[in-house]
């Protein structure tokens, strides 16, 4: 035992068990302080549902939040709506008067206007392709189905409404 | 024994690092993020306490006070709830103003609420669906009545035909109240 004792310089030793000792501690007290943080955490957590429920119930059932939630929402429709009249009478305004429409159709989402057409003869078509080339309120999409008979040269084609269109 | 008491001190100094590196560390960091955490937390209490004052606030509002008073107005231009009768009474009221006959609608309820403004309550979407035959003297007196109808209309899609039948979308909107989880 002694010869232990002379063996390990325990001058030299010391400082490092106290400092394993200081690491055990301060292991002991993070664990001990991450759980009290985890337990905080899951107090706000159900708080913060409950207040969320309790918020939501109250907006809901709240008749002036109702009721600006209505007005915000009308104007904002209001502001996004496309008059189909107005599209209709701008369109009847621009297009000449040797086109036949046959069909129309309208798409409010992709601002398209498809149009079944029918002129007397390739050379209208020309004419018409290059005047709706030219406006600058629609961009030629797509022309398809282009087919002569007796009556003349139908077609189908789809126009883009440019932002100029509704100024 | 001699060799080992020697190595004692480089032992134990590899251990503390050991000790740093491979425990320490990793729960310090477990604690900053969970500091983090508390801190993101209490922040969001704050926000919501600044919510429901919001809301107290919107009761003693003297300008929306009185858009409450409109509120038989509101409810007729967009409504808190689906109200089929009105939807069916606008339909049939359009059609025979216009001479029209009304023989089949559909009507399609859009299954997620849509936000217009984050800050307020979402719509819900109803499509109706039909077909009618028209005739172009009427025709735009037909479309300016559902544009002009007291519930808010709008035409999503519209096909209309010179020898067919034309085919109409119309879309119509009510308050909701089922809310996006994450709104």
């Amino acid at each position: 035992m002694d010869n232990l004792k002379n063996l390990i310089p325990w001058g030299l030793i010391a400082p490092f068990l106290i400092i394993l000792l200081v690491e055990y501690g301060l292991i002991f007290f993070l664990n001990f302080y991450n759980k009290s943080l985890e337990n905080e955490i899951n107090k706000l957590n159900s708080s913060i549902l409950q207040k969320q429920d309790l918020l939501q119930q109250d907006f809901l059932n709240n008749p002036i939040y109702q009721s600006f939630s209505q007005i915000v929402n009308i104007v904002e429709i209001f502001k996004k709506r496309d008059s189909l009249v107005f599209i209709i009478n701008k369109f009847n305004q621009v297009m000449p008067k040797f086109l036949t429409l046959k069909d129309f159709s309208y798409d409010s989402e992709k601002k398209e206007i498809e149009i079944n057409g029918l002129v007397s003869n390739w050379n209208d078509f020309n004419r018409f392709y290059k005047y709706v080339d030219n406006l600058d309120i629609f961009k030629i999409k797509e022309v398809r189905d282009l087919q002569a008979d007796e009556k003349g040269i139908n077609f189908n084609m789809v126009l883009i409404l440019q932002p100029k269109f509704f100024q | 024994m001699n060799i080992f008491a020697k190595l004692l001190p480089i032992i134990l100094l590899s251990f503390i690092f050991y000790i740093l590196i491979y425990n320490i560390y990793p729960k310090y960091q477990e604690t900053i993020s969970l500091i983090k955490q508390i801190n993101e937390l209490k922040n969001k209490i704050k926000k919501i306490e600044s919510i429901e004052k919001f809301l107290q606030s919107l009761n003693q509002n003297n300008y929306l006070q009185e858009i409450y008073k409109q509120k038989n107005l509101l409810d007729l231009w967009l409504p808190t709830k689906l109200q089929f009768d009105s939807i069916v009474a606008s339909l049939v009221g359009i059609f025979q103003a216009n001479l029209f006959p009304l023989k089949s609608f559909q009507i399609e309820i859009q299954p997620d609420p849509f936000y217009y403004n984050n800050s307020v309550l979402p719509v819900k979407k109803v499509n109706i669906k039909f077909t009618t035959q028209i005739n172009n003297q009427n025709l735009m007196n037909f479309l300016n009545s559902f544009e002009q109808n007291m519930r808010l209309m709008s035409f999503k899609k519209v096909k209309i035909s010179s020898s067919e039948s034309s085919e109409f979308v119309v879309e119509t909107y009510y308050l909701s109240t089922e809310l996006n989880s994450q709104k």
